[in-house]
């Protein structure tokens, strides 16, 4: 036991921990995208954050132990808060769940194994001038298993709880609905565009023209009043199997876009939007112990910041 | 942009400049009178910075520290303000002042060369949590500036034994602000990502970057309370605290793709 303990306060074990912790942070900021994350699943990191928490609940037993003035105990919270948080945050890690969908208005999808059906009402874009702070909303109807449907509303930054999952708006938008031939909606595909955020935002989006090999780019410029899309029109840049380009046009409800012999009819327009469901056991205690790590930070700190006196 | 913001922009921008010179020509010449001008000028300067952030909010009816730009002059406000005040009734911090001063100058010359003009905020960014998130980041920027300011003076070793103990002080409290700050930057961030996209924590490399940067302030505080350390090593510390900090703020989206696209060179492209 005091062999172990000599071990884990010894300073050379404990910048050892340190040296490869900023290593694998390094290593993780430096590489893109999921290279760097996939860094913090390996086992060599896991292994190395357990120990660095063991370590440090060891240094604090041997240098902190039975005191109890408000500096120490503000310096065994922090550290308390930094091992909860790294207990909490690994058990989220291992039973969170998530699964994603994109509905279109009316559209029904049921969410993986958990019961629950969501149904995409509408989605209400929040247009008020002269507001930083918007909020796009989607309303729903959330149909869980031996349970009457009801209706919800998802906003962004303001997440939905059912049960013990979390339903969260993500990217959303408009979806033209596209089709092939003067007869609009024959053979219809509903494609989703996603937006700019330039000054005057607009919708894009690639899609395959329905009936036909030919690839387009959608460009569609909103004129809406409330909820209500006014004349709407979608730009069409279309390539050929080959990829070679064959022209521009517009297209609008019954009058389809022309061009290279290839017809791009616009049947209407819905909004769509991408909906995020997690399950996250262990949450509450990682936001728990971030304010354990701060109040604890304040207290061990803020006293001699405080004295003046430089 | 606003001609008023403009104006004050480029009036803080020309302070700073006559500041640093005037406090730099006076320490080398060992003329007060020339420093205590600096301290005034830059003063001037401060307060062109924040009624150009001032007119920036009101312009744009958002808050004005989202964009690279923005982070930047409020970033450099903040440190250079703190830097003023203990530089005004401490000689011994004029030589950090003037670093401070420095660096504020080489950063708001670099804001000049990226878009300045206002984009509307995305969804996940209209949240009150931007605020706390991203003035805490700041706050924590502006404690390692000048930190590594008072580094810069530890590292000459030319101050008087009396005052070595003074800039020490002033490196380990701006670590132990910094810190907090950091934590609270953290913390809110996670909370906020959770609301926004539904998970609090993604190692993305803005994330890991300000992980990173809590480690080494973490490292100074411990080094400096456990094994003593002060002076030179301190102050080479507060350097790579403060560079490190840039970096996670501003830095990471030049060599790594981040959903934090608003500082990114993508999200300029775009703009412009």
């Amino acid at each position: 036991m005091t062999g172990c303990l000599r071990i884990l306060t010894a300073p050379g074990f404990v910048a050892g921990l340190i040296g490869a912790l900023l290593g694998f942070a390094a290593l993780g900021a430096w590489m893109p995208g999921d290279a760097g994350s996939a860094v913090f699943g390996t086992w060599a990191f896991r292994v190395t954050a357990v120990l660095l928490c063991v370590s440090i609940v060891a240094n604090l037993w041997e240098r902190l132990g039975g005191v109890t003035e408000m500096k120490v105990l503000g310096s065994w919270l922090l550290h308390f808060g930094i091992v909860l948080l790294a207990v909490a945050g690994t058990w989220h890690a291992s039973k969170s769940t998530e699964r994603q969908v994109e509905l279109v208005e009316g559209q029904t999808a049921t969410l993986g194994d958990t019961g629950v059906s969501v149904l995409l009402d509408r989605v209400d874009p929040d247009r008020r001038e002269g507001r930083w702070r918007k909020g796009d909303a989607a309303e729903v109807t959330v149909i869980e298993r031996g349970m009457r449907p009801r209706r919800e509303v998802v906003a962004v930054n303001r997440p939905l709880n059912i049960g013990d999952h979390w339903l969260f708006l993500g990217l959303h938008g408009f979806a033209p609905i596209v089709g092939s031939g003067a007869a609009p909606g024959s053979a219809a595909a509903v494609v989703k565009l996603e937006t700019t955020l330039l000054p005057r935002p607009y919708y894009w989006g690639e899609f395959q023209v329905p009936g036909s090999g030919a690839r387009a780019l959608g460009v569609f410029r909103p004129a809406t009043s409330g909820h209500l899309v006014r004349d709407p029109s979608l730009e069409v840049v279309l390539r050929g199997v080959d990829g070679r380009r064959l022209g521009a046009g517009v297209a609008r409800p019954g009058r389809p876009a022309r061009v290279g012999g290839v017809e791009v009819a616009l049947a209407g327009v819905r909004y769509w939007a991408a909906f995020r469901l997690t399950h996250e056991p262990g949450l509450r205690m990682v936001f728990a112990s971030f304010w354990i790590a701060i109040a604890g930070a304040a207290l061990t700190l803020l006293p001699r910041v405080l004295r003046g006196g430089v | 942009m606003a001609a008023s913001e403009l104006a004050a922009f480029w009036a803080a921008v020309a302070a700073y400049a006559a500041a640093f010179l005037a406090v730099v020509f006076g320490l080398v010449l060992r003329r007060r009178g020339a420093v205590r001008a600096g301290l005034g000028i830059g003063a001037a300067g401060l307060a062109a910075q924040g009624i150009a952030l001032t007119c920036r909010g009101i312009g744009q009816v958002a808050p004005p520290f989202v964009t690279y730009y923005e982070s930047v002059v409020f970033g450099t406000m903040l440190a250079t303000g703190v830097a003023l005040w203990l530089a005004r009734s401490r000689e011994w911090f004029r030589p950090a002042l003037a670093v401070v001063l420095g660096v504020s100058l080489l950063l708001m010359g670099s804001a000049v060369f990226t878009a300045r003009e206002f984009r509307p905020l995305g969804p996940a960014l209209q949240s009150w949590w931007l605020v706390v998130h991203v003035v805490f980041a700041l706050f924590a920027f502006g404690g390692m500036l000048v930190a590594a300011g008072a580094g810069v003076v530890a590292i000459r070793r030319r101050a008087a034994p009396a005052v070595r103990g003074r800039i020490d002080e002033v490196m380990y409290r701006a670590f132990a602000l910094s810190f907090i700050f950091q934590l609270v930057m953290t913390a809110s961030g996670a909370i906020w990502a959770h609301q926004a996209w539904g998970r609090y924590w993604g190692w993305d490399p803005i994330e890991t970057a300000s992980l990173l940067t809590l480690i080494v302030y973490a490292l100074a505080l411990h080094l400096r309370a456990t094994h003593d350390w002060r002076g030179v090593r301190l102050g080479w510390l507060a350097i790579a605290g403060f560079l490190l900090t840039a970096y996670g703020i501003w830095g990471v989206p030049f060599v790594s793709p981040s959903v934090h696209l608003y500082t990114s060179p993508a999200y300029r492209a775009e703009a412009k």
